[in-house]
């Protein structure tokens, strides 16, 4: 975080504000609840928070990096920050921000967003109301009462009625998750074999192609800016739907893949009823809940395969079209 | 489906992260930049100037030479009142063009939405690079986001026939159902439809291309390249945007900052060249901008967020030279005391755009009357 926002770069003389302002506007308050003086005086009191990364003895050794605090670099002057005065180092600045209750809404409200169900992107959160205001009043007393203890925040959480009923499908998953799910289901990966990182490949890596992951639009470990990802719907666009719908295509055909063929085993014969040809591909696939409507459209995706798998010489229509499709439904985009 | 390859085409390139204008025009003989840029500072000697006080950064030479063949056109001090210094909130502001209230609708959305109203073709704007910019976002406007062009579109690995168009049958029935749903499941459903649509029309588009030009290889010299290839098919495409990251230059700017302005600098001017190799360079306006410029004073190592930015136009079609004034650097002049002051509102340069080059009414786009410049040829 200090290295992200380069905090190594702000200095008693120099003072650099990225830290300070991401600090309050994505991290814990959100924008329009304090000035631009806060930030500076934020900014200032982190001011020699840095680390050092010692070089490792080994030629490819990874070089662990160690959090350290140089006297000289901080500011030691009065700051005023959220209408306090004092000699405020970090420590104390993130103890007043605790103290905030818009730091205990927004908090909150990411909380719920991460684990509950898609909120509105985040510039909206000053006007729109959360979807569960309720929720979000409950998690934000004990925030505040607890002095932003995570940990009583998330037993509030996971022990509320909500939290328990929200086994409908709300949140759109993000491109990682779909992949991770997918790959755990083809069996492929069951123990750590080269290959893996090729999903995630970028061109900012230096690869002059780029893996399913980019394409649907997540870099792992470089976020397009400091905010990270647009979540949800907006996860979803034409072109990266046609890389998830590609992906499940190309990740389900290989019958050579252990996970797949167990599948397609455990799926049955295309002569089966195709109600439950469907039934157990919803249900491998991870008890997917689907409408009427696409429950309809996939049995007959399924009698029709039959009737193709029948005139088909080749031998490549299967059960695995089958699960090709229910992966490709708008069900499946959602966890 | 196709067009004629005159209808006037909008190119847009988002600088994302806050491109410091002040190094990228240099006012390379004002004591005033040299007193507030310590470190973080473009000498006498690294900018091929443009006249007696300013120059381009010499890591943008491709630029000088748009410059000098008057296909240039250098917005000075755009922005607007109380500029935002978030990021996020930033450009939000920008691709809403709503710096007042929270906005939901894209202003580029609304204009695909008056071009094609009947919503008849999902190219008529089309977004490369994955992640559809809230710029092009309007709730039931069908616009194309393409990330990889050579596999878009869905069951195109099916070799069968038969099986083909069942599938594809089966899954326009699927999409087509989630509309009506609820929000997010009708904004997935009509995805699907256009990515259906989109593939048609894209199918062919690797294959028709041919050029001579060379682009390097770096993200936003691919992206032009992707523009270049779906235009010169004459898909029927008003509008193209494409984001070019890493300009937030917070620390190490010198370091990083002049490969952002020689891969932007040598991507618009490759672009350019190849659509003039094409002979389809009269109508066709590249319009790059940023959420923001940087502070007057740097802090050691790069600059922190601030106002008063720059933005450019690019195209044959283009009345090359600066518009607007170069923002004052005496101190007594500063916005806040830190920061340039803009003159020129980016609503004014959206309807610029809108109006002289798509030929949409601006006012219902930036909500009012602001003042246009005029940088086309008569």
């Amino acid at each position: 975080m200090i290295f992200w926002l380069d905090n190594n770069e702000n200095h008693k003389d120099e003072i650099n504000e990225n830290y300070g302002r991401e600090l309050l506007e994505l991290f814990s308050m959100g924008v329009g609840n304090y000035t631009e003086d806060d930030i500076k005086a934020a900014s200032r009191a982190f001011t020699g928070w840095t680390f050092r990364q010692p070089l490792s003895l080994y030629p490819n050794g990874h070089y662990p990096a160690e959090f350290e605090f140089l006297e000289d670099d901080h500011d030691y002057d009065s700051k005023t920050f959220l209408g306090e005065t004092g000699d405020f180092d970090g420590e104390d600045i993130i103890d007043i921000i605790v103290k905030q209750p818009a730091t205990a809404r927004f908090v909150s409200r990411h909380l719920y967003n991460f684990f509950v169900e898609d909120e509105l992107q985040v510039p909206s959160w000053k006007t729109e109301p959360a979807k569960n205001e309720d929720a979000i009043a409950q998690l934000s007393k004990v925030f505040l009462e607890t002095g932003g203890d995570m940990r009583a925040v998330l037993k509030e959480m996971f022990n509320s009625d909500w939290f328990k009923a929200a086994t409908s499908f709300k949140k759109v998953k993000s491109p990682t998750e779909l992949i991770a799910g997918v790959l755990k289901q083809t069996g492929e990966f069951s123990y750590p074999v080269p290959g893996i990182q090729n999903f995630a490949i970028t061109s900012l890596n230096g690869s002059l192609v780029e893996g399913p992951l980019a394409i649907m639009g997540q870099r792992l470990m470089n976020p397009p800016t400091v905010e990270g990802w647009h979540t949800g719907h907006e996860w979803i666009d034409s072109g990266t739907l046609s890389e998830r719908v590609g992906f499940v295509e190309r990740q389900f055909e290989d019958l050579s893949k252990p996970g797949v063929k167990d599948m397609v085993d455990r799926v049955g014969s295309l002569d089966d009823d195709p109600s439950q040809l469907v039934d157990r591909c919803l249900d491998l696939l991870g008890s997917i809940n689907v409408s009427e409507q696409t429950y309809d459209s996939l049995v007959a995706y399924a009698k029709e395969l039959s009737s193709i798998e029948n005139d088909d010489v080749e031998g490549s229509v299967g059960v695995h079209n089958l699960l090709q499709m229910t992966a490709s439904t708008v069900d499946y985009q959602f966890e | 489906m196709t067009t004629k390859p005159s209808e006037k085409t909008l190119v847009v390139v988002q600088m994302t992260g806050g491109n410091d204008f002040m190094n990228t025009l240099v006012p390379y003989t004002n004591g005033h930049y040299y007193d507030a840029r310590k470190k973080v500072v473009i000498r006498e000697n690294q900018v091929l100037p443009i006249n007696d006080e300013l120059g381009i950064n010499e890591n943008a030479a491709p630029f000088k030479r748009l410059y000098d063949e008057g296909k240039m056109a250098i917005i000075q001090g755009i922005g607007y009142p109380d500029s935002n210094r978030s990021h996020f909130r930033g450009m939000d502001i920008w691709h809403t063009a709503e710096p007042d209230r929270v906005g939901s609708e894209g202003w580029l959305g609304q204009a695909v939405r008056e071009l094609d109203p009947k919503a008849e073709n999902v190219l008529t704007g089309v977004n490369i690079g994955a992640g559809l910019p809230r710029a092009m976002a309007v709730t039931g406007v069908p616009v194309t986001s393409v990330g990889d062009l050579e596999g878009y579109g869905v069951m195109n690995r099916i070799e069968q026939d038969r099986l083909k168009n069942m599938a594809l049958e089966t899954f326009k029935g699927i999409y087509g159902q989630a509309i009506g749903t609820g929000p997010v499941a009708d904004y997935i459903g009509q995805t699907g439809l256009d990515v259906l649509s989109g593939a048609d029309l894209l199918a062919e588009v690797a294959d028709n291309y041919e050029s001579t030009v060379e682009y390097a290889e770096n993200p936003i010299a691919k992206s032009l390249r992707d523009v270049a290839r779906i235009h010169l098919s004459g898909l029927g495409t008003r509008i193209f945007y494409t984001q070019h990251g890493g300009y937030d230059t917070h620390a190490n700017e010198l370091a990083g900052h002049p490969k952002l302005m020689t891969d932007v600098s040598g991507a618009i001017s490759d672009f350019l060249d190849d659509l003039e190799e094409h002979g389809a360079s009269d109508n066709v306006t590249v319009f790059a901008f940023t959420e923001f410029g940087r502070r007057m004073r740097d802090n050691g190592s790069g600059t922190d967020h601030g106002t008063g930015g720059g933005a450019f136009i690019y195209g044959k079609n283009v009345q090359g030279g600066l518009y607007g004034q170069y923002p004052s650097l005496d101190p007594a002049d500063w916005e806040h005391g830190e920061d340039l002051k803009h003159h020129i509102d980016f609503r004014g340069i959206y309807a610029t755009l809108l109006e002289q080059v798509l030929d949409v009414e601006a006012r219902p786009i930036v909500k009012g009357e602001y003042e246009q410049i005029s940088p086309f040829r008569a």
